[in-house]
């Protein structure tokens, strides 16, 4: 007879780790329990878990907090700026902001309730303005927190 | 998919409290955050770069981003879940940034953490615990990369095949066969070292 551990020794690992789905799971043990190789690498490699497990990790130096905490006094002073710009940015007739853009693009949006070319300028405008303010950064967030909400459906 | 026992199964998380009161705005909270969570961050990244320095400032950089993001913050999942995924892709972003950019390449690093491959004792010697750690050591800086990166996801990162599949942009099944070829390796390199004795790792 042919041995057949070879499908099932890259599941070994994934055993180990619980990370078999359950059918796949009671498959590969019912292999185990017949075949003295595979329980065999089963073992070297839970060996070879724990020893990898069980290494040291780097501690950080004595200076890492003081570090950060100039880094977060600059990214707040930055933040800071940033939302000053915002605020006194030459365009006086958007002093409304957010309000007056979302109300402007009510008024684009509303059908039979056709806007003027002015509520469409100063929607453009308001869009320009937002893009300004980091929106380039924001997006690289936006990703991670995509993925952290598909982790927390998995909850 | 909706699993509405999803947040009925959330256990009180302090973390979790300090997160949400960093997300109003308490600034302390953060910072007791950064605290908690920076030394362990800074042995995660370092296993991302070998490099105690880099691993510093990445991980300044990965608080710099939950700041920012803080205000998308939702106590859906464990804090460290959350905290440990955008981790995992601030080290991704920034080894990858950092191979495009040979002179800040990480081979000296690596260099430095494997210095004397001469010294794996031969088979007939018990490994003490610091030589058991060198050859697992060394046998991972000497690990194809995506081996080495999905095993340091799933480990130390804590996370599940799929999740490390998605940060690497790879398929689960990649994952799967990438962790087992890694550990493979080390079993290997445990054998060859000698170490090939049940119990071997020893209690930790």
């Amino acid at each position: 007879m042919t041995h057949a551990g070879d499908p099932f020794r890259e599941e070994l690992v994934a055993l180990l780790d619980d990370a078999l789905p359950a059918e796949a799971r009671s498959r590969v043990e019912a292999h185990l329990a017949g075949c003295a190789a595979c329980r065999q690498e089963l073992e070297g490699l839970r060996r070879a878990l724990r020893a990898i497990d069980g290494l040291p990790a780097t501690a950080p130096g004595p200076g890492l907090e003081a570090a950060f905490e100039a880094r977060f006094a600059r990214e707040r002073a930055r933040g800071l700026r940033g939302v000053l710009r915002w605020l006194a940015r030459p365009a006086p007739a958007l002093a409304l902001g957010g309000a007056a853009a979302a109300l402007a693009l009510v008024l684009v949006l509303v059908p039979g309730r056709g806007p003027s070319a002015g509520d469409e300028l100063a929607v453009a405008q308001h869009l320009e303005l937002v893009s300004d303010l980091e929106v380039l950064e924001q997006l690289e967030l936006l990703e991670d927190l995509e993925a952290i909400e598909s982790l927390g459906e998995e909850g | 998919m909706d699993h509405t026992e999803d947040t009925a199964a959330l256990e009180p998380d302090p973390d979790a409290r300090l997160m949400l009161a960093a997300r109003a705005g308490d600034e302390e909270a953060f910072r007791a955050l950064f605290r908690k969570h920076a030394p362990r961050l800074v042995g995660y990244a370092d296993r991302f770069f070998r490099n105690r320095a880099v691993a510093e400032e990445v991980v300044q950089e990965i608080f710099l981003r939950v700041h920012r993001a803080r205000g998308g913050y939702e106590p859906r999942a464990r804090f460290t879940t959350w905290l440990y995924t955008i981790a995992s892709r601030v080290c991704l972003n920034e080894l990858r940034r950092r191979r495009s950019r040979p002179e800040d390449g990480l081979a000296q690093a690596s260099a430095e953490a494997a210095p004397d491959p001469g010294t794996i004792p031969g088979a007939e010697a018990a490994l003490a615990g610091r030589e058991l750690e060198g050859v697992v050591q060394r046998c991972l800086d000497r690990l194809p990369e995506h081996q080495r990166l999905a095993l340091v996801l799933t480990r130390f990162g804590e996370h599940a095949y799929a999740e490390a599949g998605e940060l690497l942009g790879v398929s689960e099944a990649a994952v799967k066969s990438l962790v087992f070829r890694a550990a493979s390796a080390v079993q290997q390199a445990l054998a060859e070292a000698g170490a090939d004795v049940p119990g071997a790792g020893g209690p930790r």
